[in-house]
């Protein structure tokens, strides 16, 4: 069974707890576990932001592939809401009229591989790959 | 966890992890900064985009009066992070 993760951003620090300890474990180096990290993050919390009256909790689940991680990300009682489509970023505008929006996605689009979402059931996932620095 | 300290009044330390569960308290901090303030950043391991909206908030309140956020000692993933969002063209990064 996947870890399941209370609904809020204060579960951040166990998330981040599970994710620390698959890096340790299979000797992942720091900029895979930093891209990784920071699209789990940001999945996570839109998840949580898009959804907070959603039943239960969200899970986190990382598998070791031979040359790549995949994490599966799911909320099991969603709407079907796309969060990777938010990714339209302003990364090009003057200081007084740059805003954060979309920010998140577009980074997980830049630090993973692949991002993949899926609704069935009243059931959220999405599925990043990272491939491995070897 | 991320830790904010005041060194002096214009030298800021962030020290651990800036994520979306530390935004609102960091928002709260940056928000008592009313003069240019250099933010070291030696001590951060990690920031998401719940951390760089902070810094864009409190760097464009900032602007407004001619002052701004100056960064410094960012560790590569973190400096990649700013780069990737065009952040380097609206920060001084040293």
């Amino acid at each position: 069974m996947s870890p399941k993760f209370e609904r809020s951003f204060e579960a951040l620090d166990d998330v981040f707890g599970l994710t620390d300890r698959f890096f340790r474990e299979h000797e992942i180096d720091g900029s895979t576990a930093f891209a990784l990290k920071l699209a789990i993050e940001e999945i996570f919390t839109n998840f949580v932001k898009y959804n907070p009256e959603g039943d239960g909790g969200i899970s986190v689940e990382l598998q070791m592939g031979d040359d790549d991680i995949v994490v599966t990300l799911v909320d099991e009682d969603a709407p079907e809401f796309d969060v990777t489509e938010y990714d339209k970023a302003d990364t090009t505008s003057a200081l007084d009229a740059r805003t954060a929006g979309g920010l998140g996605i577009y980074l997980v689009k830049k630090m993973v591989d692949d991002v993949r979402y899926h609704h069935q059931d009243r059931t959220s996932t999405v599925v990043l790959t990272k491939k491995l620095n070897r | 966890m991320l830790d904010i300290q005041f060194q002096t009044d214009d030298l800021v330390t962030l020290a651990g992890r800036f994520d979306a569960s530390q935004a609102e308290h960091a928002m709260q901090v940056f928000n008592t900064i009313e003069s240019s303030c250099t933010v070291d950043f030696s001590a951060l391991d990690y920031i998401s985009s719940a951390g760089l909206g902070v810094l864009l908030k409190a760097q464009k309140r900032l602007g407004e009066s001619g002052a701004s956020l100056k960064l410094v000692n960012l560790n590569d993933h973190i400096k990649d992070v700013f780069v990737y969002a065009g952040f380097d063209a609206v920060f001084t990064i040293d």
